[in-house]
């Protein structure tokens, strides 16, 4: 099994944040993970990427066990993700940002004495470019608008080179036409690196758009899985998320 | 006012030839003002290493800067080795004291961090009053003669310029590394930092060893330059001035400390010649930068930079 979770639990005191998720992903798809607020979805990642350890379950990603390694080691082993609260670095610039990240993912963090300026700078600049803030490079991260910052933060998360990439409510307060470059950029991931995506969001537009598999969730369970077309079409998903109307 | 990285350069030159031609221009006093600025400067950027670019609030830091002194002086005085060789084996004492302190202090934050960094510098304040057969006690040690070339006002200036010299452009390196860089996004961001890779404890702990060595050059050398060392050294007043220079002149800056450093040594010169109230006239004017200059001298300068470039790129 290329990625999968099992019966992955996590309560809060009386709150079943997560109750006895199971779910899996192929290689090479953009799935996508949808929820009313409080759904647990955001747990779900937490408890993924090792934010937080799980009170039971299981993680595993090419047949590996990951169930509550340490964030680092699980992100050596491929999984990257990004958050709903933007986590960059706000004093330092754009291209600061991303350099700190390309150097890690390069293993130069312990380099103590090398010039961090002169290194990979065709690829963060082309970093930088595939998010879209090639204007915004020598900006203050903390100076961006909240949309860009939601693409830095996809950045710092694509610059991990990962094989399976999370990603929180991406697109959350952005306009339309940046929705649309975010998306481009998630393609862009998938055709030219291989990378699978593992979506959270709240845009209908955007799941149904993207996505080759959804699953629903809500108060901390599995509802159900399938295709867009079969998503978009259950009853149940409807009363819970979508609402009768739609 | 907008500098170019060539026009920095070209100043931080221009400084250098004049500190070099300094001693044989201006009386015997500022040089020894100066030498006092370099030597507190040196300690405050290794202090800064951890404030400024990892966010840490290290408060017991003297505990490093008096084991560079004691381990100098009681080598000098007390054993037959080279001079050269115990000054360059003293910085190393106060480098294996960061590493224990630092294994200790690695996963902790803020307030807690402070008060064992301070609690670390009590214990060894204590200490040096508590062996006197190795550390003289209260008395501290006095007459420590370096070697005959490191005598007179001059040479000495020089040892600690070419010393403070060479370990500014190893922190210059050190801070502009990838390593560097890595310290400033985890000060900015811890938790984004363990998810790019960055092992954000050992980094701390790499980063408050080589902190402690440097404040340990910077005590060494304060022994070359006053011939003695005393338990004060390691209290946590020393440890509040090394802070107090970084934040005076910039703690977000590179050069911050040393304007710090001038700036705190020069008042404490001058206001101690014209009162005897001077520390509630230093902490006066210090409440006043703060205040007025929250960034520091350097950082406020560097803000106006900062700004000036993004409005002309609007």
């Amino acid at each position: 099994m290329f990625f999968a979770v099992k019966e992955l639990r996590k309560w809060f005191g009386g709150v079943k944040a997560v109750n006895g998720v199971s779910l899996h992903v192929n290689r090479g798809e953009i799935c996508s993970i949808i929820g009313p607020n409080g759904a647990g979805k955001t747990t779900l990642f937490n408890l993924i990427t090792g934010f937080i350890k799980p009170d039971s379950g299981e993680v595993t990603f090419l047949d590996e066990e990951i169930t509550g390694r340490h964030p680092k080691v699980i992100t050596e082993k491929g999984i990257a993700r990004s958050f709903q609260i933007v986590k960059i670095f706000p004093r330092l610039t754009v291209y600061d940002n991303v350099m700190v990240a390309v150097l890690a993912q390069q293993g130069k963090s312990w380099d103590l004495f090398g010039q961090a300026k002169k290194y990979a700078r065709g690829e963060c600049h082309q970093l930088i470019k595939s998010i879209g803030l090639s204007g915004e490079s020598r900006r203050l991260a903390g100076q961006l608008s909240h949309g860009n910052q939601n693409r830095l933060e996809v950045g710092l998360a694509v610059a991990m080179k990962p094989k399976v990439l999370l990603l929180d409510e991406p697109t959350a307060g952005m306009a339309v036409e940046e929705k649309a470059g975010v998306l481009a950029t998630i393609g862009q991931m998938t055709k030219e690196q291989g990378c699978t995506i593992f979506l959270c969001e709240h845009d209908m537009r955007v799941i149904f758009e993207v996505s080759d598999t959804v699953w629903v969730v809500h108060n901390g369970e599995v509802v159900t899985h399938g295709t867009v077309a079969e998503i978009r079409g259950n009853d149940t998903v409807r009363k819970i998320y979508l609402g009768e109307k739609n | 006012m907008r500098l170019s990285p060539r026009s920095v350069w070209v100043i931080a030159v221009v400084v250098l030839c004049g500190l070099i031609a300094l001693p044989f221009i201006v009386p015997m006093f500022w040089i020894n003002l100066l030498t006092e600025i370099l030597i507190l400067g040196l300690a405050g950027m290794s202090v800064n290493l951890l404030l400024g670019y990892g966010g840490a609030l290290p408060f017991g830091h003297a505990a490093f800067y008096a084991a560079g002194a004691y381990a100098a002086a009681v080598l000098l005085k007390k054993t037959a080795l080279h001079p050269a060789a115990v000054l360059i084996v003293s910085p190393f004492i106060a480098m294996a004291l960061g590493a224990i302190l630092g294994f200790l202090i690695a996963r902790l934050y803020r307030f807690y961090y402070a008060m064992m960094t301070t609690a670390f510098s009590m214990l060894v304040w204590t200490l040096i009053r508590k062996l006197p057969s190795i550390t003289n006690g209260d008395d501290g040690i006095t007459g420590v003669k370096v070697m005959d070339a490191l005598t007179g006002v001059n040479n000495i200036y020089f040892f600690c310029l070419i010393v403070v010299g060479l370990c500014v452009f190893l922190l210059w390196r050190i801070v502009n590394s990838p390593f560097g860089w890595s310290l400033r996004a985890i000060r900015e961001n811890s938790v984004r930092t363990t998810f790019i890779r960055i092992d954000v404890v050992k980094h701390r702990y790499v980063a408050f060893v080589v902190s402690s060595f440097f404040c340990g050059i910077a005590g060494m050398l304060y022994v070359v330059y006053s011939h003695g060392t005393f338990p004060d050294y390691a209290y946590w007043t020393k440890s509040a001035d090394l802070v107090m220079v970084c934040i005076l002149g910039g703690m977000l800056t590179f050069w911050g400390p040393i304007v710090g450093a001038a700036v705190l040594t020069i008042l404490h010169t001058l206001t101690t010649s014209i009162t005897m109230y001077w520390p509630l006239v230093i902490g006066c004017i210090i409440c006043l930068v703060v205040l007025l200059l929250p960034d520091g001298v350097i950082g406020r300068l560097e803000r106006e930079q900062v700004q000036g470039e993004n409005e002309i790129e609007k």
